[in-house]
Parts: structure tokens; sequence; C-alpha cells
């Protein structure tokens, strides 16, 4: 246990950035999404994008927020969270495109980050995930990091001290070390949660999911972000999984919709998402507890500032 | 000069079968394709008879080809192809190097035919009783397989994940840490044993488990007296130095006599490497051996046969009451709970792996070389304590504690070198029904804290097991089991304490499950470009 924290206290002053240090004197709530209070301001609360090809869908909506340089300095350490869960081709979309991530990972490197990763607690064995997803592929290609995260001895405890279900969990060392933080989640039907699309998808940075599922899981999927909230979420929308989710079955469950949000408020971008997905927000539990009960981000699309590109 | 070059020829050859065959079992990082591991196991013997027993076919006619070199080479299977052999002169050498003259100190010693004749026989007689277990226990191949697993493979990973947490830590990844799985500390129990026996055996005899305890080396034994070439002393040329026969890890060189047992030679040929005199040769067989080796011969054959026959009469006392000892250690016969509490999982039969036909033909089959438990991706595969009684200890079973069978995965019906798992297609595995899916409701999540689970709807790839509508809004898993095919997505993800909601039971002869439904839907039209 010491040796953990002396080794977690040596990387944040390697980092030497704001959310180490602030982590390093204890108040984790301070961590990634309140770092940056005012310059996240975006003209938009949501970018939406449909009818092109995921990397073009990506660089036309990050365009239109302003530009990555928002979000990553120069030098900083990148963390894309993709949903890579499933072994799975990319065509079944159960995983988040690769072409996408791709496409990010090139554009985190030319807002000036100096090294970008990428994990997933996966669901199915991680190596065959990380290869049939085509994701590790595009990581690599584009100068990325795949990085593990098949081991419980890669999570760090930490207090959620704003959770009243989820009160602490193991969280991805990447998480605690980053200096910016990117989900991007894939939308897709899902049995039991309603719909998996951006809260749902950090459960891939917890170790214990199992602790999720036996106690209210849509409670901890919505309390979660209380604390642990990325800067960015960009919800893959282009091949979307209408049944048999969050696995899926074969290619006949999936339709080509060609939607791209982005989204700093990851409540937003949900109740987005199910509107594609043709759900209404106030369907899925979890939406309804985040934005109505812990009010951790809006639902009310109609009173937001919404960007829609057509191409 | 020839005579050094057979040694060192031998010495080479067997170095690579050693790293080779050490490969398949520790390489837990698949380095090697799994498509290769067929042609690596091809020329093993017991593996390879028991897969040609089974299927007759070509790919599995390794064993033939050996008892046709031994036929014309002797024993060379025991010091160029056999895994365990080698291990044991790696242990001969280890030996030597604690020696202070590092030299070896063999002599002669008779054979011990009894034993050695007996025990194969009383293999022969277990497996025409349907039983495997004995075979599985001495099979040299499948010794070294265990002997790798359990002990070297835990070191490899250990080291491994050592240097990966100080890589790890500086952001490198080349290396990552691989979970340990430790099996049932039950298991250890024989593979010790027998490791123990082997390391006596080896540093007091050389290769006297070879001689006296393992099937293949008796077969071959018989086979290797009317071999064509063979070690001869060449009575004129040898001065009774004794150095062969001190070399002689087989034991089997008296020369005393000037006899060489051709029965126990290995063909190692480090009699001809020392012999100053070229008084020992490795060369056509010129009739210098007694005759009495030939009565042996004649003898120990009609022993075998009439324990054959009187082992044959008592087949089926023998297997009722081997059946009646497996069924009394079998575990996991906890007598179902009525109430409505939660109750510990009541699995009946093991889940043996897809290919493997039906719990009697993979018990049947299978050596537990532990070569698939080494290939599995996902690491479901464990070697058994006592799910298929004492006799099938080591055999693989599926874990789903661990983890779930992979979906479209066969790579342990492609490496199997016995049969007891046969090669499946991707499409022949997809619907292989190794067991079903039992949910029981009084464990359950959603009927427990009233809460949304499902991740054992989430983790199925045929959706057999799915979600429906349940009180308030809820919903609960429900199984078809013509969809399921045993995998044990559902009982791995299970969150539900302190007892599983839902386990496979294993079927006896798997079965075919339906193809999964695809059905088409209506695809959504948003009528604007966005919905909001």
């Amino acid at each position: 246990m010491n040796m953990k924290r002396r080794d977690f206290i040596k990387k944040s002053i390697g980092a030497g950035v704001a959310v180490s240090a602030a982590l390093t004197f204890g108040n984790s709530e301070k961590l990634l999404g309140s770092k940056l209070p005012g310059k996240i301001n975006t003209d938009y609360d949501i970018v939406a994008i449909k009818g092109g090809e995921p990397d073009i869908m990506l660089r036309k909506a990050i365009e239109a927020m302003g530009g990555l340089g928002k979000y990553i300095k120069k030098g900083q350490k990148v963390l894309i969270k993709p949903n890579i869960g499933w072994d799975a081709i990319p065509e079944r979309a159960a995983n988040t495109n690769p072409v996408l991530i791709s496409e990010l990972v090139k554009q985190c490197f030319n807002a000036g980050a100096k090294e970008v990763n990428v994990f997933d607690n996966t669901c199915n064995e991680w190596t065959q995930c990380y290869k049939n997803s085509g994701i590790e592929k595009a990581v690599k290609d584009a100068g990325g990091k795949m990085v593990p995260g098949n081991s419980e001895s890669y999570y760090q405890y930490v207090e959620l001290p704003k959770g009243t279900k989820l009160k602490n969990a193991k969280v991805h060392e990447l998480v605690l070390s980053s200096d910016v933080f990117i989900n991007v989640p894939v939308l897709k039907h899902h049995d039991s949660a309603g719909l998996s699309i951006a809260m749902k998808n950090l459960m891939g940075i917890v170790w214990d999911r199992g602790f999720w599922h036996r106690n209210d899981l849509h409670r901890c999927i919505a309390e979660f972000p209380l604390s642990y909230k990325p800067h960015l979420n960009i919800v893959d929308a282009y091949n979307v999984m209408m049944k048999n989710g969050p696995r899926g079955i074969s290619v006949s469950d999936v339709q080509k919709m060609q939607y791209l949000l982005v989204s700093t408020d990851i409540v937003a971008i949900d109740a987005a998402a199910a509107k594609i997905f043709g759900t209404q927000p106030e369907q899925i539990k979890y939406i309804r507890i985040a934005a109505d009960e812990l009010k951790s981000g809006r639902r009310d699309l109609e009173n937001l500032k919404i960007n829609r590109i057509t191409l | 000069m020839k005579s050094r070059f057979l040694k060192r020829f031998r010495v080479f050859f067997s170095v690579i079968t050693l790293l080779i065959f050490s490969l398949i079992f520790l390489d837990f990082r698949k380095i090697i394709s799994s498509s290769f591991y067929s042609y690596i196991t091809y020329f093993q013997f017991i593996p390879s008879l028991l897969k040609f027993i089974d299927s007759f076919l070509l790919i599995s006619s390794g064993f033939i080809i050996v008892i046709i070199l031994t036929l014309i080479f002797g024993r060379i299977y025991c010091s160029f192809l056999c895994p365990l052999g080698v291990l044991q002169d790696v242990f001969i050498y280890i030996r030597r190097l604690f020696n202070k003259r590092r030299k070896n100190k063999f002599h002669f010693s008779k054979p011990l035919n009894w034993l050695r004749y007996s025990l194969l026989i009383l293999v022969l007689v277990l497996f025409i009783i349907h039983n495997v277990f004995l075979l599985a226990w001495i099979d040299p191949y499948s010794i070294f397989g265990r002997t790798v697993t359990l002990y070297f493979k835990p070191v490899l990973i250990l080291l491994n994940n050592s240097i990966a947490e100080i890589l790890n830590n500086a952001n490198n990844y080349f290396l990552y840490k691989v979970p340990l799985i430790m099996p049932d500390i039950t298991i250890y129990f024989i593979p010790t044993i027998t490791l123990i026996l082997i390391l006596w055996m080896t540093f007091k005899h050389g290769r006297l488990f070879c001689n006296s305890i393992c099937p293949v080396g008796a077969i071959l034994g018989i086979i290797s007296k009317k071999s064509l070439i063979r070690i001869n002393i060449n009575r004129d040329a040898c001065n009774s130095c004794h150095l062969c026969e001190r070399e002689c890890k087989a034991e089997c060189i008296d020369i005393e006599n000037q006899i060489v047992d051709s029965s126990r030679c290995v063909a190692c040929f480090n009699c001809i490497g020392i012999c100053k005199s070229s008084g020992i040769n490795y060369n056509f067989n010129i009739g210098n051996n007694p005759k009495s080796s030939e009565h042996d011969k004649a003898v120990n054959v009609q022993n075998k046969l009439s324990a054959e026959t009187s082992y044959n009469n008592r087949r089926f006392f023998l297997k009722n009451s081997l059946t009646y000892i497996s069924g009394f250690l079998l575990i996991n016969k906890i007598k179902a709970n009525e109430s409505n509490s939660p109750a510990p999982i009541n699995r009946l039969n093991p889940v043996t792996p897809p290919g493997s036909l039906s719990i009697e033909h993979f018990t049947l089959h299978c050596t537990a070389c532990q070569l698939c438990v080494n290939v599995c991706p996902t690491k479901v595969l464990q070697p058994s304590y006592l799910q298929y009684g004492i006799t099938g200890i080591m055999q693989p079973t599926m874990y789903f504690n661990i983890a779930l069978c992979n979906y479209d995965c066969t790579k342990c019906s492609e490496v199997c070198p016995t049969g007891a798992i046969k090669k499946l297609s991707i499409e022949e595995k997809l619907i292989e029904q190794t067991g079903i899916a039992k949910f029981l409701k009084n464990n359950c999540v959603v009927t427990n804290m009233h809460k949304d689970c499902g991740a054992c709807a989430e983790h199925c790839p045929t959706k057999a097991c799915h979600m429906v509508p349940y009180k308030d809004d809820l919903v609960i898993p429900e199984v078809t089991e013509n969809l399921c095919i045993g995998c044990g997505a559902c009982e791995y993800a299970c969150p539900a304490k302190p007892y599983k909601a839902i386990y496979v039971e294993g079927n006896k002869v798997h079965q075919k499950a339906q193809k999964p439904i695809e059905k088409e839907f209506e695809p959504k039209q948003n009528k604007e470009d966005f919905p909001f």
C-alpha cells in the first residue's frame, strides 16, 4: 500500500499538472472535469453531426466545438476510453468504431498531446477484444499506445464521497495520472441498462463491475460521473446495435445511422443519443437519476444549445 | 570422429525437442500459432495411439512411424522425441554438475521386467475396461506437460509479472501482467509424487523411469529387441575399461558379460562418445547378444497374454467397483434447496470442452497433458480435481468462476493430441452445446435486491439468456434452453453473492443447439435529421 502511494505521488509530481497536485493533496473531487473551469465553455452544449464517415464527422464536430486545443494543452497526457468490451469485429458495432478512434488519436497529437493512451476493462478476453475490435491497430498506427486493463494491480482504490450507493471503487491508474480524459462510447442497445452510451461506458474504467450490478446498477452508473467526469464525450452512433445488446449476436443487429455527438455534458449527450436510438431519455433510469436527482447534467434538450450539422 | 558426431547430433536434436515442447506449454503470450501444435505433438506415442484407435486417421499415425523407426534404429524416440526423456537427461546433467569429478557413475543393473510389463498390461486392461487414468498418470508426454504447466509456468508468469511491473511503471507495456491462476492444491498430489519419483530415479539410476514405469518405454523396448541397427560391443576391440557402463544412463551395458540389453537402450550414444578403443559401436545387429533375450521376450509375451485373459474375465467387476469409487468421491453433491432462500449451485455434471462429444468420450481419451489448458485464451479450462471422480483427476474441465468459453474459439479442439477433444470448425462450435444454463431465481440480484442487474444476459453470446419483464418496471433473466451452448458467460458474469444465480449444468452427451435467431427489424427512420 505504501509502495503504491509513493509510486503514485512520484507519478503525479512527474506529470506536474494541476490535476495531479489536487489529487496528491487528497481532494479527489477536483479531478478532471472540474479542473479547468471556464476553459471548457464552448458556444454549444452539444455538437451533433449526421451523414458522414466517422473520421470526417469527428473532424467537423471538433471544429464546431472550437478545436481540441480547448481541452488539450501542449505536452499533456491524454486518455481515450472507447468501448472495447467485446471480442467482436467492427461491423458488429459492439465496440467503438476504430476509424473514429484512429482519427481522434491523430487529432490529440495535432493538438499537442505528449502521449495518447487507450484502454478498456473488457468483458471478453482482453487481447482478443483489443485485436478483433480493430482498435489496437488503429491506435498503434496513429502513434498512440494500447494499455492493458486486465489485472487488478493496474487499478487504484479511490473514495467517491458524493456517492450514496457507490462510495468507492478501484479506478485504472491511467484515469488518475492523465491530464485529459476523453470518453468515446458507442451507442447501443443494452439488455439491462436500456442503452449503453457515455455514462455506462465509464464502467470500463473500474475493476469490480459486479459490485455495480449487485448494488442498484442504474444508481451506480449515475453516481460515478459525480466524481470522475470526462473532459469530453464523443458518442459514436455511426453503426448502431439496435437489439441483442450490449454484445450482439451478428451484423443483423446493426443499423447504419451515421451520427456523431460531442459534448462536455455526459448526461446531455446520453439524452441526445437516446433520442437518436428512438428512446425517450426519461425512460432510461440512470439518465433520470443523473439529471433529475443528482443534477450532474441536463436532459432538457430543448433548452440546450445544440449545433446540428448535416453533411 | 563419427562416433562423437552421433552423440552431438542427439544432444542437438533433443535440446530442440525440449525447447519446442517447453515453449508450447509455457507460451502464455500465444507467440506460436496453435495450428502448429498438432505437428509438434504428432510423434508423441501414447496420444497418437489413442487418437488412432479413436479415429483411424492418417493425421494420428505418428506412433506407427515411431514403431518403424524403432525397428530400424532402436529406441531413438526416447532420446530424440520424448520431451520427458530429454527432461530426465537435463536432470542427469544437473546431477553431474554437482559431482566432484563431473562424471557419471552408473553401473549395469538387471531389468525390472516384472514392473514394466505388469504396468503395461495393467494399463492395457484398464483401457479395455474403459479407463485411461493409470495411462494418463504414467504417459511420459503427459507427465512432461503437467510438470511444465504446474511447476515451471507459474514461475515464468511470476517472473514476467515482476518485470512487467517495472516496465509498466516506466510507461512501457511491452510486457503486461498475467493473472496467475493456480489450480486446487489437491491437483498437485500426483504430479508431485511423479516428479519426486522421477528425480530420485534419474539421480540414482538414470533412465530407470523409462525402463520400469513408462509404458512407451516398455512397448518400444519389446520392439527394439528386433531393431536392425543397435549398440553392439566389439569383443575384439573392447578392453573392458567400464567407461561406457559408467556412462550408460539406461544401465543396460553389462561389460562383464559383454552384453548390451537393447530393450533398455535409449540410443543416447553416450557410450560411443566416451569409448576410447572403438569397443562399442552403433551398427547393424551382428547377433552378438545371447539368445536368452529372445527367450525372455517369448516368455514375456506369453505372460502378458495369459495375464490379459485373466484380467479380462474380471473386467466387469473392476469396472463396476471403479465406477462406484469415483461416484462416491464426486463433489458438488449438495442437495437442492427447496425453500426461497439463496442456495449454493448443485452442478451434477462437469462441463467438458466443446468437441469432447461426451463426458465418457472425454474421460476415456484425455491423458491430462494440459495442452488445452495452456492454449485456452480465456483460461476457463483448468485441471479438474474430483469433478470426474478420482480416476479423472487433472483431466480439464470448465471453471466458469474464472472465465467463460469464448464463443468463436476452437483452440482446445485444434491442439488436443489424443482426440479427447475432436476438431471443430467455427460453425460447429457455435452450436456445440456442452451444457445448459440453469437460472436460480432465489439467488438473483433482481429478486433479492429488487434492482436491475442483467449481467448474465449482457454476456450471453446467443441471447439464450435474455431479460424479460418482472415486477415494477424491472427485468429478470430467462433462459431459452435450445439456444444455450453452455459457454458459461452468464455464470461467469453473475455478480450475485453468496451464490451465483445462474450456472451451467453439463451435458453428459453434447448436443446441437439451435442457431441464434437473427430477426430482421424495422430500421429506425427519424423524420428529421435530428430527433432533438
